[in-house]
């Protein structure tokens, strides 16, 4: 009886555990991530994810003429997220690569147009183990 | 035995889980079928998000204009009692936070109190607890007189708003505010825009909306078994419809980087061509959307 206590103990806390795993991506963003908007005006949208090494996530977001925006990409669990920013051809604007890796950068740009945030995080390429953490990109936007 | 019985138990509770992810899987599925279809990424991304401008964004970027400010245009506080889905509801949210936006910029500081009452009274019938929404829009009240706290007070209110309803997975609800808020700025513009001695240039801030327009389709796919989502998209897109009519040729961008400042400005030379007809068009469909929604 016992050890059919404990079993069910251990599989209701993994059941908990991704409930936990997204309090804590939540908590994070809140207290880490958000103050780097700072001066600029959270847009209010939530783009988080647990991602893997290897994965990528893409914001699709409208950059105004009329506005400055500064976008923050921010992981609890990787140091070498890679973030560029390409428009709808695919040109490259941006990469954060060559700006050591820098978690924030700030953008203008003269005309509306629809561009890309592509996040990326790197493969292990050392070990069979993948790591996952809570990665997520926050938009802030201020008039210019 | 009774390995066996302690193995069917752990089995039972990994169904359970299961079927509670699953609606999270369709989700990433669906965003994994946009990446793959979608014309506008060649990566496989494992995850998609679609942003919408905020309230307070889109009313900055929308208003540009120096007509005088017109309580006609404003969705009636009167109309809270009409709304009785939570995507009624989370659609007007968005409308009311547009207006009580275009209420401050214009410092029609008694109007904006009063669409404060009304947000207030939304954020309850959604069910948003009195920390995410209510809360905060008290401290909208004691600073009405700061123009700048006051977008920044706004911008946190809905971000709360936003956070809590996709924690709670009311990930629809979440996006329905953002669509209420945009159109009700695309009413404010195009209806000044079609005005016959209108004072401001509105028609590029219209044109500038195309992409949205994209973004906001692409954000509703995903709850268009829903009837009243089905009838909002369809409406959408004849919107971009008409938009694709309307010529935009970028020309090849210059982009400068300033490492000590962390930023990139772009230089993208846009030319448009587009006819008061093709506007006219634009502040129909959009009239259409928005009656619709209020």
């Amino acid at each position: 009886m016992k050890k059919i206590i404990r079993i069910l103990a251990v599989a209701i806390a993994c059941m908990t555990l991704q409930t936990s795993v997204d309090a804590q991506c939540k908590t994070f963003i809140k207290n880490v991530c958000k103050p780097k908007l700072d001066p600029y005006i959270y847009n209010g949208q939530m783009n988080s994810a647990v991602l893997n090494q290897g994965d990528i996530a893409e914001l699709m977001l409208t950059f105004y003429s009329n506005q400055d925006y500064r976008i923050v990409v921010c992981a609890d669990e990787f140091d070498d997220v890679q973030f560029r920013l390409v428009d709808l051809t695919g040109k490259e604007l941006y990469s954060n690569t060559n700006h050591g890796n820098a978690d924030h950068w700030d953008f203008s740009t003269n005309s509306t147009q629809l561009l890309t945030v592509e996040v990326s995080i790197p493969e292990n390429k050392t070990s069979e183990d993948t790591k996952s953490g809570c990665v997520s990109i926050l938009v802030g936007f201020k008039e210019k | 035995m009774n390995i066996y019985r302690a193995l069917t138990a752990v089995l039972l509770i990994c169904l359970v889980t299961a079927c509670s992810n699953e609606k999270k899987q369709k989700q990433q599925q669906l965003a994994e079928a946009l990446a793959v279809d979608s014309s506008m990424s060649q990566t496989t991304a494992k995850k998609i998000f679609f942003n919408l401008p905020s309230p307070v964004e889109i009313t900055q970027t929308l208003l540009k204009t120096e007509e005088d400010f017109d309580a006609n245009l404003l969705n009636s506080a009167d109309n809270l009692d009409k709304y009785n889905t939570s995507s009624a509801l989370a659609l007007n949210f968005g409308v009311y936070g547009a207006d009580l936006c275009y209420c401050r910029v214009y410092d029609q500081l008694q109007e904006a109190i009063s669409y404060l009452s009304v947000i207030k009274k939304v954020t309850e019938k959604l069910q948003i607890p009195e920390e995410e929404g209510s809360e905060t829009i008290n401290r909208v009240e004691q600073s009405i007189e700061n123009r700048d706290t006051i977008f920044y007070i706004i911008s946190d209110t809905y971000a709360k708003a936003d956070s809590y309803l996709k924690e709670t997975e009311r990930d629809m609800t979440a996006s329905l505010i953002l669509v209420g808020a945009w159109v009700e700025g695309m009413h404010y513009a195009t209806q000044l825009a079609i005005r016959p001695n209108t004072k401001g240039d509105m028609v590029q801030s219209i044109i500038d909306q195309k992409h949205t327009v994209t973004n906001l389709i692409n954000l509703m796919e995903e709850y268009k078994g829903t009837p009243e989502i089905a009838v909002l998209i369809d409406d959408f897109n004849k919107l971009q419809e008409e938009y694709n009519n309307i010529e935009i040729v970028y020309d090849k961008s210059v982009v400068v980087t300033d490492q000590d400042k962390h930023s990139t400005t772009i230089d993208a030379p846009v030319t448009v061509k587009v006819t008061a007809d093709q506007v006219k068009k634009i502040a129909e469909l959009v009239d259409k959307i928005r009656n619709n929604i209020i």
